[in-house]
């Protein structure tokens, strides 16, 4: 995820990536687990809802972790996180609804929203490199 | 907005992370700063006044001032 500096961020970026890892390891295994469960025992709709969004709430520590490591900041390094999330949500937001025109008119294959959170991920660290080379 | 955080802090022998650690933010914060490309807060301004203690106009001046005096 956002790499971050020496002094106030070092730490920061230090315990984003433990708790990041952490988290992202219990949602991996709820999903896995999840979706065995769901192809192996055939539950119910309603159960197989519940199991199918059961992994969220790990991947809310994510979400957690983030607002963790945003506060930990100093105030140069939170404008810098600040502009690359907003830069992150445009892409994502723009780069999906371009994605889903190409679905619906040019037949392009369907892709899971699953991805969609990941794909942020990976635009907002890209997006922090890019917002730090004006300040180098 | 201009400042002499460079100056000042070549004066006292301090390094960018030296002067990073006094104010606790990044060292990347102290560059930001020193090269123009980011102005502090008015909390960070006053912080950055009590470590060299020196009132805050001998750091920091309005562009159009410090081109007035130039």
């Amino acid at each position: 995820m956002s790499n971050c500096s020496e002094s106030a961020g070092k730490p920061a970026a230090a315990r984003l990536f433990r708790d990041m890892f952490g988290a992202g390891m219990i949602y991996l295994t709820a999903v896995l687990g999840a979706g065995l469960a769901i192809k192996g025992f055939a539950p119910p709709q309603w159960l197989a809802a519940l199991l199918a969004v059961a992994p969220i709430a790990p991947a809310l520590l994510m979400l957690a972790a983030q607002l963790r490591y945003m506060r930990a900041l100093d105030e140069f390094q939170r404008g810098v996180q600040s502009e690359a999330v907003l830069i992150a949500a445009a892409v994502i937001a723009f780069g999906t609804l371009a994605y889903g025109q190409l679905e619906d008119m040019a037949g392009f294959p369907d892709l899971s929203m699953m991805w969609v959170f990941p794909a942020f991920c990976v635009v907002w660290s890209a997006a922090t490199l890019f917002v730090r080379l004006r300040y180098k | 907005m201009r400042n002499r955080l460079k100056v000042l802090r070549a004066e006292r022998n301090w390094s960018q992370a030296d002067l990073a650690d006094k104010l606790d933010v990044s060292r990347q914060s102290v560059n930001a700063i020193e090269t123009g490309k980011y102005d502090p807060s008015l909390p960070l301004a006053f912080k950055i006044a009590a470590v060299f203690s020196l009132p805050i106009e001998q750091i920091f001046s309005a562009d159009e001032v410090a081109q007035a005096a130039e």
